[in-house]
């Protein structure tokens, strides 16, 4: 193991981990405001993956176009499961939510399989990304670089709705505490479908990010990066954006030095990080950034 | 003899001072009251005594066994029962069936026994069966006992919080702000009732109200919280008089300019 | 209605409905038996899954795990040395797999104990936690269960699978299991500790001041409920007679939520009824998922596609949560003086109806 190789690991790892904080962010977002964990999160990701591929293949639009289009798309995708299968159930007993999430995550796939068929699809990879570029003797694909860029450039922008406009400040009252935001007026459907709505387009975000690396489009593509980004967030502190992007992060690098340094052990990736899921839960489940609240019986 | 004796109990919450050194000694068959402002930390109390958190500080000694910061069940399984400010029944179930999940704790059969249905799990259930019956009936509940819990009207809902509090067996029964929404008539009703199980049940009995009629009726000792700290101890009288107490509840006259 | 009155009509419903099924085992043909065997395989699942859930109100995906450690144990005990040896490609079975071929009734009560063992160790940390936290850590679990089985091929031939299981599952079988399971887990639900179950399902802090120790009650019931699931799982690997690690994916766990919440969470009789709609819903959908046949509904025909089934089904399943969360039977049970009260309305309304 020489030390470029090292360097190049550590890159790809940044960069997987932008991907894993993107769709982090958007768990933790939804999970600091209806207390709910959005399982169709990850089939969201699926959908925008999918929607982009659609643009250039059917709908021949250069790729920029069609990336950036998808970022509504989804969001809109996202605000429409909200107000479908989340909304009517928000008086109901909180287990009726959880088991509509999985009704949607599920649905999602079953529409993907439908309609995309679970024959892999070739996300396309435009050439600007597929340079190899050197930095001394540290070798990498421009993608790499590009999707560290593409993913730090969205969450400045989540950070800044979230820390500097109103909407974002109302979002993190309603997560603070939900009744005491609605008498003071807040609009707590409107807060609600914004949360959704950046959610998803950060999914989108994640989506090209990730299939640009990975350009085979399968349905059920979502479920495992999903899972995962869920143990991100917890691990960062459920509820904490900052500490969403850092496990986000966190778990990238710390996948690609698994695979890097233990590959006897790269089969059981998966495993490790359920354990690390399942230590933090128990021991430490504010995470690293959340606080430790002690809940008054 | 001393049945529960409390020292130096403090909660702290982060940065909140909850309780702060509240002492407190019971003697066997007693009837004390705690009183104090909204927020003055009485519930905090109870829930430290009946292990639903963990002192910041102190020692809580029971029937002469320490119990500071032991899990509720256990706790429950030593002789102290309580009851909640919301009541807090298990709505779905019946009333005799809520009674009946207090008598649970003493059970002995296995759950195999219970599943297969065997003669030692089939007499504990008829024991249980004959115990919560004839609780129900002192209790003047025994007509409901096949309605749903949560159907009662509030009045007996109570009653039956306390009627599954006392399926427990308990030495040490606590109340928390027992006559909330309550008239004048039912709170007259439901100190006669505390008194009349004090009696059958050889009881020791700890009272939390806000209301100062229960307490003054008839609890001879009473001690006053106010932001965590006792301000002051004594019989009624001396409680309707002091002048820390009356500051507690009404605030500090405004001295004339 | 007396009590007795009551055991004897189950009694003889019982001896009727197994009479039926060793008529049926003998003279239907093999797909309908799958089918039969299927609705009760479904069945136990769904019973299990309502101990945890519909009694004592806990919430575990992990189902598909515990399942998987049943299917397999019992696959490895029971196919013949001979054929181990020859499917094993990758890598050798281990000691004592490699010599091991027992009957059933002994793999049956083996795989069924190591997989109550294997729900005791999952519930032991999920249980700690609550709501959507356990759901991921049991649906987390389920998955390294299956991480596990995939690369562990001396032991389970990874991604292989298991093959030429002995197809050792009867409707006796099968619907005999579902009896003792549905018996059990009634007795106990009637039993204190089926109140206490029902208390932490209630009000987890008011039960504890009771006297009830939650996280023991809790772990009591996921433990007797892995049973059941691990029986279910030993019973389906001798059905379709192969194991491997993708017919125990999350979608597994789906399908028993959907069968237990149609039927109604916290019902027994709804556990076999939603089986029934379940199962008969697949099987009836079926053309739906390839291009060469079709369905008629309201004179239009509804070319198939693959997918389709799928579908239908998850969007009944989110309609259902949405607007019929409690399910056919909700918490209520089929008892022997239900319906003769309904016999009986049926009765009057008829006799006024002829003195009219």
């Amino acid at each position: 193991m020489t030390l470029s190789m090292f360097w190049q690991h550590l890159m790809n790892g940044i960069s997987l981990g932008g991907t894993y904080a993107l769709m982090a962010v958007g768990y933790t977002m939804v999970y600091g405001i209806l207390r709910l964990i959005n399982f169709a999160h990850g089939d969201v990701f699926m959908m925008g993956a999918y929607f982009a591929f659609y643009g250039i293949a059917i709908f021949a639009l250069p790729w920029y176009v069609s990336f950036l289009l998808v970022i509504p798309l989804t969001a809109i995708l996202g605000m429409v499961v909200e107000r479908a299968a989340y909304r009517p159930l928000r008086d109901a007993p909180k287990i009726s939510t959880l088991l509509s999430a999985i009704g949607v995550s599920m649905l999602l796939q079953n529409v993907g399989f439908l309609l995309f068929s679970g024959i892999a699809k070739g996300f396309p990879r435009p050439s600007v990304f597929a340079k190899q570029w050197s930095v001394g003797s540290i070798r990498f694909l421009s993608l790499t670089l590009f999707t560290i860029v593409i993913s730090l450039a969205a969450l400045v922008v989540t950070f800044y709705l979230a820390y500097r406009t109103k909407m974002g400040r109302a979002m993190r009252a309603v997560s603070r505490d939900i009744e005491i935001a609605r008498l003071m007026g807040i609009n707590i459907d409107r807060v609600i479908s914004f949360t959704f709505a950046i959610g998803s387009a950060l999914a989108a975000v994640g989506a090209i990010t990730w299939s640009i690396k990975f350009p085979a489009l399968v349905p059920d593509m979502g479920v495992v990066p999903g899972l995962k980004c869920f143990i991100a967030a917890v691990l960062g502190g459920i509820g904490s954006i900052p500490g969403a992007m850092l496990g986000g992060f966190l778990l990238g690098i710390g996948e690609i030095m698994i695979v890097a340094f233990l590959p006897g052990i790269s089969g059981y990736k998966y495993a490790i990080a359920y354990s690390a899921l399942i230590l933090v839960l128990l021991l430490k489940p504010s995470g690293l950034l959340g606080k430790m609240v002690e809940e008054k019986a | 003899m001393t049945i529960l004796k409390v020292d130096k109990l403090s909660k702290h919450f982060g940065g909140l001072v909850a309780v702060s050194n509240f002492n407190i000694q019971l003697e066997q068959g007693e009837l004390v009251g705690l009183i104090g402002p909204n927020g003055s930390g009485k519930t905090t109390v109870f829930n430290m005594i009946t292990g639903l958190y963990k002192p910041t500080e102190g020692r809580i000694q029971f029937d002469s066994k320490g119990i500071t910061g032991l899990r509720p069940d256990r706790i429950t399984a030593f002789g102290i029962s309580r009851t909640f400010q919301n009541i807090r029944l298990f709505s779905q179930l019946s009333v005799l069936d809520n009674v009946k999940v207090g008598c649970h704790l003493r059970l002995r059969s296995s759950p195999i026994a219970a599943a297969l249905g065997l003669p030692g799990y089939r007499r504990e259930e008829q024991e249980i069966d004959r115990e919560s019956t004839s609780l129900l009936e002192r209790v003047g509940l025994a007509d409901v006992a096949q309605e749903e819990a949560g159907g009662l009207p509030y009045g007996l809902q109570r009653k039956l919080e306390i009627a599954r509090a006392l399926a427990t067996q308990p030495k040490l029964l606590l109340l928390d702000e027992p006559a909330a929404g309550m008239n004048p008539a039912e709170t007259g009703e439901l100190m006669n009732f505390i008194l009349k199980i004090m009696e059958q049940f050889d009881l020791t009995v700890w009272v939390v109200e806000h209301q100062m009629r229960l307490i003054m009726g008839i609890c001879p000792k009473i001690l006053v919280l106010d932001h965590g700290v006792t301000i002051a101890q004594g019989t009624p009288d001396e409680i309707q008089n002091d002048p820390k107490v009356i500051e507690a509840y009404l605030g500090v006259e405004e001295e004339d300019a | 209605m007396r009590k007795a009155t009551g055991r004897i009509l189950t009694a003889v419903g019982l001896l009727i409905v197994f009479m039926l099924l060793s008529w049926a085992e003998k003279n239907l043909d093999p797909y309908k038996c799958r089918i039969l065997n299927l609705i009760a395989i479904n069945a136990i699942w769904a019973v299990s899954l309502n101990l945890i859930y519909g009694y004592t109100g806990q919430f575990s995906l992990g189902h598909a795990g515990i399942i998987a450690i049943g299917a397999y144990a019992s696959s490895l005990l029971t196919v013949s040395v001979v054929k181990k040896a020859k499917f094993f490609m990758i890598e050798p079975p281990i000691w004592p797999i490699s010599v091991i071929q027992w009957p059933f009734a002994p793999s049956l009560v083996v795989a069924t104990l190591a997989a109550t063992l294997f729900g005791f160790l999952m519930g032991f940390p999920a249980l700690q936690l609550h709501g959507d936290y356990m759901a991921i850590v049991t649906l987390g679990f389920a998955e390294v269960i299956r991480v596990f089985i995939m690369n562990l091929y001396s032991i389970t031939n990874g991604a292989l699978g298991v093959k030429a299981v002995p197809a050792y599952t009867t409707l006796l079988w099968s619907w005999g299991c579902l009896a003792f399971a549905i018996f059990i887990v009634k007795k106990l639900g009637d039993s204190s500790y089926g109140r206490a179950f029902k208390a932490i399902r209630e009000d987890e802090v008011a039960a504890e001041t009771i006297g009830i120790s939650v996280f023991h009650h809790k772990l009591l019931a996921f433990t007797i409920a892995s049973l059941f699931a691990g029986l279910g799982g030993v019973l389906w690997a001798h059905l379709i007679c192969s194991t491997d690690p993708n017919a125990f994916t999350f979608l597994l766990s789906y399908q028993i939520l959907i069968v237990t919440v149609m039927g109604g969470m916290g019902s027994l009789t709804g556990s076999i009824i939603g089986s029934i709609i379940y199962v008969g819903l697949a099987e009836l959908l079926r053309p739906l998922d390839t291009p060469t046949t079709a369905i008629r509904i309201l004179g239009t025909t509804i070319r198939g596609h693959p997918g389709t089934r799928m579908l239908v089904i998850s969007i009944l399943f989110v309609m259902i949560i949405l607007f019929y969360r409690r399910g056919i039977m909700g918490s209520k049970e089929f008892s022997w003086k239900w319906l003769l009260s309904k016999l009986q309305a049926v009765f009057k309304s008829k006799t006024t109806e002829q003195e009219k």
